[in-house]
């Protein structure tokens, strides 16, 4: 039978690497959502998981006084997520960087069942929520890629960033109003339809 | 005294999301029956909700997923030596 996570942790802090793994396996495709939501890139976002993991290597024995593991693990991807924000601010582009995927797995990527015009779509409206989301501050924009996005709580949200509901709930707000200003064009489209 | 938009628009996205006290949610319905710009306002920052929600990519092939495990765990060893 499958071990829960508290059963898993437990284990890892005991020093069972299987136990890890077994963490890392259930774990690593959240955490890459997310951090590539929110870098934009397959590179960077893949630097966020490597690193969050092997912070939480090593702060193991901290884990002993935690209740949630997966808002200590967000905690730390988006902590580290937010740091190299602003080391690559300006450094990059926030384009899907595919050309940097191992071969294999680029062919993987061209292998998703979409229609062409669908896939042109999807990214063009990808490529347009980033360069809005770009344009926030990285805590409004944390914000509203972990609620409006991966759907977070608020109280979830205000426990990643050890801050009151009411700083989430302004933020979420005042990230929200620019990205309508932004996406407005978009938005006048659709209402034409 | 009644509220002026400004202070109706500072709760929309708490309205949004459904997490305001019950008199307010009234009120705002009330307001947002009377005030064109505000009910622009709500409709357009839910289209901006709904727009993220639907940009959000698909999940990783789990072919991908498997191979970026692999990348992950030989970088470890590199790391770690183990």
């Amino acid at each position: 039978m499958n071990k829960t996570i508290p059963e898993l942790v437990e284990d890892f802090v005991k020093g069972d690497e299987a136990a890890f793994t077994e963490l890392v396996s259930r774990f690593q495709k959240k955490i890459y959502t997310l951090a590539h939501h929110f870098l934009g890139n397959h590179l960077d976002a893949d630097e966020v998981v490597q690193e969050t993991f092997v912070r939480v290597y090593k702060k193991r024995e901290d884990l002993k006084n935690v209740n949630y593991f997966s808002t200590f693990l967000v905690r730390i991807a988006t902590n580290y997520a937010i740091d190299l924000l602003r080391k690559r601010k300006g450094h990059r582009s926030m384009s899907e960087d595919t050309a940097s995927l191992p071969g294999e797995v680029q062919l993987d990527l061209s292998r998703r069942v979409a229609t062409p015009s669908q896939m042109f779509e999807q990214k063009r409206l990808m490529d347009e929520i980033n360069r809005a989301l770009d344009l926030l501050p990285p805590k409004q924009r944390l914000t509203a890629v972990l609620h409006d996005v991966e759907g977070y709580s608020k109280s979830e949200i205000a426990e990643i960033f050890n801050c009151p509901q009411a700083t989430v709930r302004s933020n979420l707000h005042i990230a929200r109003m620019k990205l309508r200003k932004i996406l407005r064009q978009r938005l006048r489209l659709k209402e034409q339809k | 005294m009644a509220r002026k938009c400004p202070e109706y628009i500072e709760n929309l996205s708490d309205y949004l999301d459904g997490g305001i006290d019950p008199e307010l949610c009234a009120e705002i319905e009330a307001h947002l029956g009377e005030c064109n710009n505000c009910r622009i306002m709500v409709d357009t920052l839910r289209q901006t909700v709904t727009l993220c929600r639907e940009g959000k990519p698909e999940t990783l092939p789990a072919s991908l997923e498997k191979k970026l495990t692999g990348l992950l765990r030989e970088r470890w060893r590199q790391k770690f030596g183990k």
